[in-house]
């Protein structure tokens, strides 16, 4: 899974980022792609594009991971 | 709550812990609902109630879910959940008797620790950059391209040889004040290098003097830091994932 930084990098130099962007972003990077994960339903939904952009690829990635998680336990 | 409501409520799960562990007054979490604990012998799990709501990923709810998660590590490093796990109180009970083994080694391996991070960015372009190194498109003449090509194999193996360096400067540097660390290196992107280390309490201001001083020596890298965050890196998440169903 891509990191939430690497859309960053692209499109702007993380010189112009502010501190406060930079503080969401590693958020994002920790909270969004890694921890405990339980087979239960995961039931998030994707609003609020006033994340920095970043993160909607990450986002989309993670709500994939959780959909797949709830389809592959609803087929057993 | 009654045993019948135990299968229907539905609560937003934050993190696991040892059921020694306190959680700090009027802690709340999202839709500013109080945090408690759901224990099971010696491991509890912190979690708030959900209703209908969908818990929607936004700056709000990622932030709710740090700030939880944040107030519990002050007190003993915590195993994180993924942000957006959403279980029934059975469940989560479940969860926490039936992998009770392997929770109790993964909070022995971070106890006392916390998880910082490292990233470098270089100011070295990717290779596609780099008139030398662009690729050799197969419509140039035999030996113009063949000389594109070299040099594309060459510049990219350079640019992992210069990156493969760089992960292992850092991680000598880090070695002595961190438990465990995990590198990612991309050679060819701008955030060439990704430590995420798990680091002893006692040992932080040592683990962060250091990276000031990897700071200093190589002022041509952008060094971004944070933490100390609760384990995420080290939760081995993705094992418990494929264990489960085969993700590969």
């Amino acid at each position: 899974m891509s990191s939430p930084f690497d859309q960053v990098l692209i499109t702007s130099g993380v010189e112009e980022l502010e501190q406060s962007d930079l503080s969401l972003l590693e958020t994002l990077d920790h909270v969004l792609n890694k921890g405990l994960v339980i087979a239960g339903e995961i039931t998030i939904s994707v609003a609020d594009v006033d994340l920095i952009f970043l993160g909607l690829n990450v986002l989309l990635s993670s709500v994939e991971t959780a959909n797949e998680v709830v389809r592959k336990r609803s087929s057993e | 709550m009654n045993g019948d409501s135990r299968f229907t409520t539905m609560l937003y799960a934050y993190c696991v812990t040892r059921t020694k562990t306190e959680s700090p007054r009027n802690l709340t979490g999202l839709f500013d609902r109080e945090v408690f604990s759901i224990t099971a012998g010696d491991l509890s799990a912190f979690a708030s109630q959900l209703s209908d709501e969908p818990v929607v990923v936004s700056k709000h709810s990622v932030l709710t879910h740090q700030k939880v998660v944040g107030s519990l590590l002050e007190a003993a490093t915590p195993l994180p959940f993924r942000f957006g796990t959403v279980v029934t109180q059975a469940d989560l009970t479940s969860y926490l008797v039936s992998r009770r083994k392997s929770l109790l080694e993964k909070l022995a391996a971070v106890d006392g620790c916390v998880e910082m991070s490292v990233k470098i960015i270089w100011q070295q372009p990717p290779v596609d950059d780099q008139p030398e190194l662009q690729t050799a498109q197969p419509s140039l003449a035999g030996t113009e391209f063949l000389r594109r090509k070299s040099a594309e194999l060459s510049g990219s193996q350079q640019l992992i040889h210069v990156a493969d360096n760089l992960a292992a400067w850092l991680k000598l540097l880090l070695e002595p004040s961190v438990s465990q660390i995990h590198l990612t290196v991309r050679p060819t992107q701008r955030l060439v290098l990704s430590a995420d280390c798990l680091v002893p309490r006692v040992q932080l201001q040592r683990y962060q003097s250091t990276v000031e001083a990897a700071r200093s020596e190589r002022p041509d890298l952008h060094f971004l830091t944070s933490g100390p965050w609760a384990p995420y890196s080290f939760a081995n998440i993705e094992l418990e994932f494929k264990s489960q169903f085969g993700v590969s």
